[in-house]
């Protein structure tokens, strides 16, 4: 009797949680997101459904084209699986998903184009397949060249839906290429598309870097006959010069909130990191050793800085504070370390380091624990730079025979090669943008 | 007992709560396996998304001068000095070589001179830009020690930019690492 009112009372106990829970679950949840387990594994699976048109004809390869930049753009943010869904009768497809238990979250992308006077629109949709409810509408409107650009918005704010990080499909990358006859900035979209030249300075230009707003760059021009600091728009236009001390003015690195520069000058005989207002003004020098200081890189917090010194008798990874204190040398394995990148969610360094003959990019976190290497490719990988969701890195490798960019997943694998004309370095991925 | 007997009613109230609870629920999602049709354009605000155009301007070079006759002709006078890798201190031969240039331009007051510092391929930009730099320097330096007034040389580092040869070996290289001299226009 007494052990038959026990169980009684546990199973009470049972059926009120079993009430009440799902209730406090149901109240709370985000009405969209889909959970991510971890940043690297692939946890959702996307149906791309065939891209359909409405209205007047003549839009299929609009569409056509639309469906294929999305589908790249998602496979390629590295969140997730992406399957084409079978062409024909969408309802019967999603029909064949009921009572099944699904291993990971399913969802499906569809998108319908059609024409409203002379421009083109994109209706995109997210559908989650279990919930059985749209997620997400999205209504784009544009001329003919700006479709990539709606379809990476587009793709950006599935990433964003289902992640809670917005994508990068929209981002650029700016580097050198002597595509014209000269070393010129020039700026392409993250997948190599709209590949077009910024600078005209007829000289040499070098090492670019985005302000963090991704309106401008900062880069290195030989125009005046003296390597001077320049600032070009995204788009070109005329570019002002912000520093032009005698001798190099050279790495540019734009801080995280916009306001400073920090750069190279050997105007006081040697190679030091300074950091200067965008406007040039209030020039502070950081570092003060007869050794090479060069190539800053801030720390996302803006309150640090990894930089190249020789100070060691070969060039090595330091960092210290972004007022110059508390140097400490990072990397301690290999002769000849450079090109640091601190990663926009600060955890991890990435740079090039000499073996053998070669230079291969390796990452290391930042205490210096445990460097590892990404690339063991022929030829020499240099110059890592991070998307800005860290996800990615973007590199110049000569492993074609001659230099271009390349961009590959932060563990160095998926590799893709962005360009095929010139000679192509110096790479840098700009920041997300408020309107891209 | 009568214990006992409480609890099953309540027992009995909560699995009549719970199966009302879960009707409701199941009335509200109800799932149709239809794809509800797309929202009537209105409803959802377009966004106009344009492609600026791409506008790159010339950033204008300075006017340079020919030099006349007679400093054209001491400066092909003067000779290149070279460095070991990653090295920018002057060897014995370096000297010697730097000793003539000095000489030339001590004889030659009107010539003026850029001392360029040059890198072979191995290694990033910016560190053989800083690399060049210290060549040129040491270059400068070691004629201003001679005599020559630091005002006359000039000096510029095109790091790795401009190699004298193409080529991927060491005969290349060895050519590329130099200071180099060109007549200041």
């Amino acid at each position: 009797m007494f052990s038959s009112a026990k169980i009684v009372l546990v199973t009470l106990w049972l059926m009120a949680l079993w009430l009440f829970v799902p209730v406090a679950i149901g109240s709370e949840q985000p009405e969209v997101r889909l959970e991510i387990r971890t940043s690297q594994s692939i946890s959702i699976r996307i149906y791309v459904a065939r891209f359909g048109t409405l209205g007047a004809g003549g839009l299929g390869k609009y569409a056509a084209e639309c469906e294929k930049i999305v589908g790249s753009d998602l496979q390629l943010s590295g969140f997730f699986e992406v399957l084409q869904a079978p062409a024909g009768d969408l309802n019967a497809f999603l029909d064949s998903f009921k009572n099944k238990v699904a291993s990971r979250e399913e969802v499906l992308v569809e998108g319908r184009v059609s024409a409203e006077g002379d421009k083109i629109v994109l209706e995109g949709r997210l559908y989650d397949i279990a919930g059985r409810k749209t997620i997400m509408n999205k209504r784009y409107k544009f001329s003919e060249p700006a479709l990539r650009r709606a379809a990476h918005r587009f793709s950006d704010e599935i990433v964003l839906q289902l992640t809670g990080e917005k994508g990068i499909a929209s981002t650029s990358i700016a580097f050198i290429s002597n595509v014209s006859g000269a070393k010129e900035v020039r700026v392409m979209d993250y997948d190599g598309y709209g590949n077009k030249q910024v600078t005209m300075e007829r000289s040499i230009c070098l090492s670019p870097h985005w302000s963090p707003d991704g309106q401008r760059i900062v880069y290195t021009g030989y125009s005046s006959g003296n390597p001077d600091l320049h600032v070009v728009g995204r788009y070109g236009g005329k570019p002002y010069t912000l520093s032009a001390y005698r001798g190099l003015n050279s790495s540019p690195a734009w801080s995280p909130d916009g306001k400073k520069i920090a750069l190279t000058l050997t105007k006081d005989g040697n190679a030091e990191i300074y950091v200067m207002n965008t406007d040039g003004s209030g020039l502070r020098r950081l570092t003060s050793h007869p050794a090479i200081d060069s190539s800053p890189s801030w720390s996302p917090s803006g309150r640090q800085m990894a930089f190249t010194s020789d100070r060691s008798g070969s060039p090595q990874v330091y960092v210290m504070e972004a007022d110059g204190s508390n140097v400490r040398r990072l990397t301690f394995a290999g002769a000849y370390n450079d090109s640091p990148a601190w990663s926009p969610k600060g955890d991890r360094i990435a740079y090039a380091s000499r073996i053998g003959n070669n230079f291969e990019v390796f990452v290391v976190d930042i205490a210096g624990a445990s460097p590892v290497q990404l690339t063991s490719a022929k030829g020499n990988n240099e110059n890592p730079n991070w998307s800005p969701d860290g996800r990615q890195l973007v590199l110049s490798s000569s492993r074609g025979g001659k230099r271009d960019i390349y961009v590959m997943n932060a563990d160095g694998s998926n590799v893709r090669r962005l360009t095929t004309q010139g000679d192509n370095f110096n790479p840098s991925w700009s920041p997300r943008t408020g309107e891209e | 007992m009568t214990r006992k007997k409480v609890l099953y009613a309540a027992l009995v109230l909560l699995t009549l709560a719970l199966l009302l609870s879960l009707g409701c629920a199941k009335k509200k999602v109800t799932p149709t396996g239809e794809l509800p049709s797309a929202p009537a354009p209105s409803r959802v605000p377009a966004e106009e998304i344009t492609q600026p155009d791409v506008n790159a301007q010339e950033t204008p070079a300075q006017v340079e001068e020919e030099p006349g006759a007679e400093i054209t002709a001491a400066a092909s006078k003067l000779k290149d000095v070279f460095f070991a890798f990653d090295e920018y201190s002057l060897t014995e031969e370096a000297r010697e070589i730097l000793a003539s240039d000095g000489k030339v331009l001590s004889q030659t007051r009107k010539l003026n001179v850029v001392i360029e510092g040059h890198c072979d391929e191995r290694g990033t930009v910016e560190y053989n830009l800083a690399l060049g730099e210290k060549r040129a320097n040491s270059a400068k330096s070691y004629l201003v020690n001679y005599g020559i007034e630091a005002s006359r040389i000039s000096t510029v580092s095109y790091g790795k930019e401009r190699p004298f040869d193409p080529g991927h070996d060491e005969a290349a290289w060895a050519k590329n690492r130099r200071a180099h001299f060109v007549v200041q226009k």
